[in-house]
C-alpha cells in the first residue's frame, strides 16, 4: 500500500500581520520616545510611592551624586539659561561670551562644575570634560560660612533668570545626609521652603 | 522572492496566458528591521518617569511666640543613624534618655520595621480617650519628627519621607538634630555594632 502522502504546506508565513504590528508598536515607541537628558554624573535615585510627576519645563535642577558632589542645572526656556548664564558672569566675574561657550553652556544639561572651572570646562573638548567631572569637588555649599557658600549664588541666578521656576533635588540613595543638609539650608536661606525631591517610583527593597 | 501561491482548485487558470507574477512580498527583512528599531526606540526611552515628592521646610524666621503645646503622647522621634539603623523614641527627649529602654532600634524592613512601629502608633494616638489623638477634621494627630545625623544618607530620610505618605502622617518635620540626640545616637550605635 503506498503511503499517504501528506500535502506539505507552503512553508512560508504571511508577515503581513506581523509587520503591522510591528510597525504600529515602532509608531508608538517613536512617538512616546523622548531622549534621556544627558547627565554627567549617574544618579540613582531613591524610590517612593508618590505619583507626582516632575514638570518638564521651569524646573532647577540640584543634583547631589553619590560623593556629595552638587551640581546645577535648569531647563532652557524662553531663554531662561542665557539669562543664567549672563548673571552667571556678572556674579562671579567671568567672561564667558565665546560662541562655543555660550552653546556649551546653554545645551550643557546640568552643569558638572563650580563657577571657577567653568570658562575652563565650556572651552574643553570631550575628553578633557570628563576628566574635569571626575575630579572636581562640585558647588561648594557651605552653610556656616555664607562666603564660601556658592551654591546660593547659583541659586539665586538661576530663579532671577526664571521666576516660574521650581527647585528639584535630586539626589543619590547613597549620597550624605550631610550634604542634603547644606542644600536644604543654603534653599531655605533663598526663601525657597518648598521643593521637590526627586524619586523614582516603585517598592524599595 | 515571492511566495507562489497555491491554488488547488485551479479556478480560473486559463491555459495559454503568461503566468502573473504573485503581489506577494516577502516581509521578513521589513519585519526584522522594523523590530530592530522598536529595540533602539525601547531602549533609548525612560518609560518611567522620575516622581517629585513635595517638602516644605518649616518656616525658621516667623516662630510664633508662644506656640502652643504638643502633646507628648502624639509625638515620635525618629532617629536616622549610619548604617541603615532607624532609632525611635515616642514622647521627651529627656524622658526617654531617663529610661533604659527608652531609644529603640529598627530597620526599613516592610513586616517589621520603621512601617509597623509608625502605625501601631498612629493606632495608639487614635485610641487616646477623650479624642485626643483625634483634631476636629478628624485626622489622626500623631507628630512625628525626623532627624538625621551627619553620617546617614539620603535615601533613608527618603524612605522616612515615604513611610509618612504611606502611614499617611499629617504632622511631621524634618528637623535639625541636637547635640544630646546626637550623644544618643552614637550611644545606641554602639549597641546595635555589639550586637
Amino acid at each position: 500500500m503506498p503511503k499517504i502522502q501528506v500535502k506539505k504546506g507552503s512553508v512560508f508565513v504571511d508577515m503581513t500581520a506581523m509587520c503591522d504590528v510591528s510597525f504600529l508598536l515602532l509608531t508608538f515607541f517613536i512617538l512616546t520616545a523622548k531622549a534621556k537628558p544627558m547627565e554627567p554624573v549617574e544618579v540613582m535615585t531613591p524610590s517612593s510611592i508618590v505619583e507626582i510627576p516632575v514638570p518638564d519645563v521651569n524646573v532647577i535642577t540640584i543634583m547631589v551624586d553619590k560623593a556629595g558632589r552638587i551640581f546645577m542645572g535648569m531647563d532652557n526656556v524662553d531663554g531662561a539659561r542665557q539669562r543664567w548664564l549672563d548673571n552667571l558672569n556678572t556674579q562671579f566675574k567671568m567672561n564667558i561670551t565665546a560662541p562655543n561657550q555660550v552653546n556649551n553652556f546653554i545645551n550643557g544639561g546640568v552643569i558638572p562644575v563650580s563657577a571657577k572651572e567653568l570658562p575652563t570646562f565650556l572651552a574643553a573638548e570631550a575628553e578633557a570634560k570628563k576628566k574635569m567631572i571626575e575630579t572636581t569637588k562640585g558647588i561648594p555649599a557651605d552653610v556656616e560660612n555664607s562666603d564660601a557658600n556658592e551654591l546660593r549664588w547659583w541659586i539665586y541666578n538661576a530663579r532671577a533668570a526664571n521666576q516660574k521656576a521650581v527647585v528639584v533635588v535630586k539626589g543619590d540613595k547613597k549620597a550624605p545626609y550631610a550634604i542634603i543638609k547644606q542644600v536644604m539650608k543654603t534653599l531655605e536661606k533663598q526663601g525657597v521652603s518648598r521643593f521637590s525631591l526627586l524619586t523614582s517610583q516603585g517598592s524599595r527593597d | 522572492m515571492a511566495e507562489i501561491a497555491e491554488n488547488p482548485q485551479g479556478g480560473g487558470g486559463k491555459k495559454g496566458r503568461s503566468k502573473k507574477p504573485s503581489p506577494r512580498v516577502d516581509l521578513t527583512p521589513m519585519v526584522d528591521l522594523a523590530f530592530l528599531l522598536i529595540t533602539f526606540f525601547m531602549l533609548t526611552t525612560s518609560l518611567s518617569k522620575p516622581k517629585a515628592m513635595e517638602i516644605a521646610l518649616p518656616d525658621t524666621e516667623n516662630i510664633p511666640v508662644d506656640p502652643p503645646p504638643v502633646d507628648d503622647d502624639v509625638v515620635m522621634t525618629v532617629l536616622l543613624a549610619p548604617k541603615n539603623v532607624v532609632l525611635y523614641y515616642f514622647g521627651s527627649p529627656e524622658k526617654a534618655a531617663a529610661d533604659p529602654n527608652g531609644i529603640k532600634s529598627t530597620t526599613f524592613d516592610k513586616e517589621s520595621g520603621i512601617r509597623k512601629v509608625i502605625l501601631d502608633k498612629k493606632k495608639a494616638v487614635a485610641a487616646l480617650p477623650n479624642g485626643l489623638g483625634i483634631d476636629s477634621k478628624k485626622n489622626n494627630k500623631t507628630m512625628v519628627l525626623i532627624k538625621a545625623v551627619d553620617s546617614s544618607v539620603y535615601g533613608n530620610m527618603v524612605d522616612v519621607l515615604d513611610e509618612m505618605h504611606i502611614a499617611d502622617i499629617k504632622f511631621y518635620a524634618i528637623l535639625p538634630i541636637s547635640e544630646p540626640e546626637k550623644t544618643l545616637v552614637d550611644n545606641s550605635m554602639k549597641k546595635v555594632v555589639q550586637k
